[in-house]
C-alpha cells in the first residue's frame, strides 16, 4: 500500500469568468520514502493538487471529487479538527517564497517550537532544545543566538533553512515541497537540494516534489508526473521519462531548455501559449500546440496508454500508432483521467 | 556615425564602477557608506556577437548593464561605443548632453518584467512607436509610423493587428515580445537584455531565445545577455563573463568556460547548475559551496570570493586578483590561476 494514493482528484474554482478546473481528475501514488516529482508549468495544476492534499485551498477553491488516501485512510472527509493534528505532523509543506510563508513579527524561535508543542505536546524548555537541534541540523550556523531573531534577518537560502526546519521537526512521513528552491540563487540551490535529499534518506521521509525545472527533478525524484492544464500527460520513472519521454508535451518541453551538456543551435521550442483554464479547447487540452496531432484529438480526451508496467502517457496520437513492445510490460489501455 | 564592422570592438568598458552611497544611522549621527555594486569591470563586446553576463543575484550584473547604457551615471571608469567615450557626456549630475541621447538611439535595452516594463494604459501602438515620437527622423520615409510598428511586431512573431490591444491581454511572452518590439524600433546595434526570459514559462523561454537569435541572425544585432541562468547564457552567447560581488571573474568563449573553468566560482556556479538527464546529474561530483554572498556593502578583504573558496590561499585574503588573460581569449581573477600558470605570458586586462 502506498503512503500517499490520490485518485481522481477534481479541484474547481468558481471565478467571474465561470468554472475553472485547475485540477481534473489527477491520480499518483507516493510510496514510503521514495520521491514524486510533478512538472508542469504555471496554470498546470501542480501547486493547486498539493494545497488539495492538505486543505490549504482559499475560499474560491473547491475539492469536487476524488479521494486522498494518506497510510490507507481516506482523508477527504477528514474533520478539520483532525486534518490540524495531520498537517505538520504527518503531512508537511515547504513552499517557494520562505519570506512570505514566515511570520515576520515572531521570533524563529517561537514558529518552531509552535510546531513541536503543539504536536508533540512537549514543554516549551524541551520544545526549545528541539529547536536549537533542528536549526543546527539544518545547517545554520550558531543555532542558539540565531534562535531569537526575526524572519528578516536570515538570507533566502537560511529562511528556507528555517522553513525545512519547520516542516521537518515533528517527523512528517510526507513532505510536499512546492518550487522549494525556485526564489534561491543556483549555488543556495545546490545546497538546499543537498539538504533535502540529506535529511529524507535521515528521516526515510516520502517527498512530493513540485516544479518546473527539469533539471531539479531528473536529480531528486524516483518518479516523474508531467502536469498539463489540469492533468497528468504523462507518469514514467525518472530515468524512462527522460530516456524515452512519449507525451508530445514532456518531448516539447525537454526540447525548449536549454543544457549546458549538449548545445542546439535552435530550442525545439513548443508553439503557442498554455490554455487558458476557463476556456479548454475541446479533446486533449494540448492538441492546438501539439505537433503530432491527429484528428480525434481534437474531438476526446485521450486515455492513458501503458508504454510499460509504470510508465504511462495519455496520447491518443501514441495509441493510434503502433510501437514496439518495450521488454517486460505489455502495451495496453488504462481508464482514462 | 562611424560604422563598426563585424567582429571589430562595438563596446568598450574600462573600469567600470557604480557606488550607491546609503545613509545610515539616524538623523543627526548621519554616516556614509558605500554600495560597491559594480566595482571594476573590464569588458570588449565585438560587433554581432552575444556576450553573457552571468552571477548570482547581488552580483552587479544588471547595475552594470544600466551604467553601460548611462541609465545611471557611473562613479568612475569609462565606456565607449563605436568609439565615443559616454561617461563624459552628461550634462551636469544627472542629464544627458544631446550628444549622448543620439548616440543612446543605436543602444537599446530588453527588461526582465514584461509585467512591468509596460505602461498599462498604453496600446501596443504608443508603446511600440514612442522611441519613434522622441526621435522621428528615425522613420524611414518610404512608409507610415504605422506600418512601420505593424513590420516591427511581424518581426518578432506578433499578429500586426494587435496594435490597438493593451498590454494586460496579453501573455507573458507576448509581453516580451511588444519590449523586444520596442527596443528595435530606432534600429539599435546594442541590445542590453536583462533576464529576458527568467519570468517566463520554460516552454515560452525556448520561444523568446529562438526569437532573439533569428533577430541577431536578421538584423546584425550585438548582444550583452545578462541572467542568472547559465544554461541560457550558454545557449545564446559566444562569450560568457561571470560576475561575483561586483567584479568579472572570468571571461572566454561559451564553451571553454563550460569545458575548462579556471575560476573556483565559475567551476562551482557550472556544478550547481542541475541537468535534466538523471543519470549524468547523479553521476556528477558537485562542488557545493557553503555560506551566502556576502553584501556588496561590507565585501571581503583581498579576493571577494575567498571566504567561500574551496581552494583559497593565504594571499586570497589580502590581494585583491586582477582580471588577467591566462590563454589565449581566457581572462580569470584568481591568484591560483595566475601563480599556477608561470610559462604563459600575462597581460595585463586593463590599459
Amino acid at each position: 500500500m502506498a503512503l500517499l494514493e490520490v485518485r481522481d482528484l477534481r479541484t474547481y474554482f468558481r471565478t467571474d469568468d465561470g468554472v475553472v478546473k485547475a485540477v481534473d481528475g489527477v491520480s499518483f501514488d507516493v510510496e514510503k520514502g521514495k520521491t514524486l516529482g510533478i512538472v508542469g508549468e504555471s496554470g498546470s495544476g501542480k501547486s493547486v493538487t498539493s494545497l488539495s492534499i492538505l486543505r490549504l485551498l482559499g475560499s474560491a477553491g473547491r475539492v469536487e471529487g476524488g479521494s486522498i488516501r494518506f497510510d490507507g485512510k481516506d482523508i477527504t472527509a477528514l474533520p478539520e479538527r483532525d486534518m490540524r493534528a495531520l498537517r505538520g505532523k504527518e503531512v508537511s509543506m515547504i513552499f517557494q517564497d520562505p519570506m512570505s510563508s514566515l511570520n515576520p513579527f515572531l521570533t524563529i524561535e517561537r514558529q518552531i517550537t509552535e510546531v513541536l508543542e503543539l504536536h508533540h505536546r512537549l514543554s516549551h524548555a524541551a520544545a526549545r532544545d528541539k529547536a536549537v537541534e533542528w536549526l543546527g541540523r539544518v545547517g545554520i550556523p550558531d543555532p542558539s543566538a540565531r534562535l531569537g531573531q526575526f524572519p528578516h534577518q536570515f538570507s533566502g537560502g537560511m529562511r528556507q533553512r528555517v522553513m525545512i526546519a519547520m516542516a521537518l521537526c515533528a517527523g512528517p512521513r510526507l513532505l510536499i515541497a512546492d518550487e522549494p528552491t525556485t526564489a534561491l540563487d543556483v549555488t543556495i540551490q545546490a545546497q538546499i537540494l543537498e539538504l533535502i535529499r540529506h535529511l529524507q534518506a535521515e528521516l526515510s521521509m516520502a517527498v512530493v516534489l513540485i516544479t518546473h525545472d527539469l533539471g531539479v527533478v531528473a536529480g531528486m525524484a524516483d518518479e516523474v508526473a508531467v502536469m498539463y492544464a489540469g492533468r497528468i500527460v504523462e507518469h514514467a520513472p525518472v530515468g524512462e521519462l527522460y530516456s524515452r519521454p512519449s507525451h508530445p508535451y514532456t518531448q516539447g518541453l525537454l526540447g525548449s531548455i536549454p543544457r549546458m551538456d549538449a548545445v542546439a543551435d535552435r530550442l525545439v521550442a513548443i508553439p503557442g501559449l498554455p490554455p487558458d483554464l476557463s476556456r479548454l479547447p475541446s479533446g486533449c487540452p494540448f492538441h492546438p500546440r501539439c505537433p503530432k496531432k491527429i484528428e480525434p484529438c481534437t474531438r476526446e480526451y485521450p486515455a492513458f496508454v501503458a508504454l510499460s508496467a509504470s510508465h504511462k502517457a495519455a496520447c491518443t496520437e501514441i495509441d493510434a500508432n503502433s510501437f514496439p513492445l518495450p521488454p517486460g510490460g505489455g502495451r495496453g489501455r488504462e481508464a482514462g483521467p | 556615425m562611424t560604422a563598426v564592422a563585424k567582429g571589430q570592438t562595438l563596446l568598450s568598458v574600462r573600469g567600470l564602477q557604480m557606488h550607491f552611497p546609503i545613509s545610515r544611522g539616524g538623523l543627526f549621527s548621519k554616516s556614509t557608506s558605500v554600495i560597491r555594486a559594480v566595482d571594476g569591470i573590464d569588458l570588449d563586446v565585438k560587433s554581432g556577437e552575444t556576450i553573457g553576463l552571468v552571477g548570482e543575484s547581488g552580483c552587479g550584473k544588471s547595475t552594470a548593464g544600466r551604467a553601460i547604457l548611462q541609465l545611471l551615471r557611473p562613479t568612475s571608469g569609462t565606456v565607449s561605443f563605436e568609439g565615443r567615450e559616454l561617461t563624459s557626456l552628461w550634462r551636469g549630475k544627472n542629464r544627458w548632453t544631446e550628444e549622448l541621447r543620439d548616440l543612446r538611439r543605436e543602444m537599446q535595452m530588453i527588461f526582465q518584467d514584461p509585467y512591468a516594463s509596460l505602461d498599462p494604459r498604453m496600446t501596443v501602438e504608443d508603446i511600440v512607436g514612442e522611441p519613434l515620437r522622441n526621435f522621428p527622423e528615425a522613420l524611414p520615409t518610404s512608409t507610415t509610423l504605422r506600418r512601420y510598428i505593424q513590420d516591427l511586431l511581424a518581426k518578432v512573431g506578433m499578429d500586426p493587428r494587435y496594435i490597438r490591444r493593451y498590454p494586460h491581454e496579453f501573455s507573458g511572452g507576448q509581453r516580451q515580445r511588444i519590449g523586444i518590439a520596442r527596443a528595435l524600433a530606432l534600429k539599435p546595434k546594442l541590445i542590453i537584455a536583462d533576464e529576458p526570459v527568467s519570468a517566463l514559462d520554460v516552454s515560452i523561454q525556448a520561444q523568446i531565445l529562438n526569437l532573439l537569435k533569428d533577430l541577431q541572425r536578421d538584423l546584425g544585432l550585438t548582444y550583452v545577455f545578462i541572467a542568472h541562468d547559465l544554461a541560457a547564457v550558454r545557449h545564446i552567447s559566444d562569450r560568457i563573463a561571470v560576475m561575483y560581488l561586483g567584479r568579472i571573474v572570468e571571461v572566454s568563449d561559451a564553451a571553454t568556460i563550460r569545458a575548462q573553468p579556471k575560476h573556483p566560482y565559475t567551476k562551482a556556479l557550472l556544478s550547481a547548475v542541475p541537468v535534466p538527464d538523471p543519470v549524468a546529474e547523479r553521476a556528477r561530483r558537485r562542488t557545493v559551496l557553503t555560506g551566502d554572498v556576502p553584501s556588496p556593502l561590507n565585501p571581503p578583504s583581498g579576493c571577494p570570493f575567498h571566504p567561500r573558496c574551496p581552494e583559497r590561499i593565504d594571499r586570497c585574503a589580502t590581494d585583491v586578483p586582477r582580471l588577467e588573460e591566462t590563454s589565449p581569449g581566457h581572462w580569470t581573477s584568481c591568484h591560483l590561476v595566475t601563480l599556477g600558470a608561470p610559462g604563459t605570458s600575462i597581460r595585463v586586462a586593463t590599459s
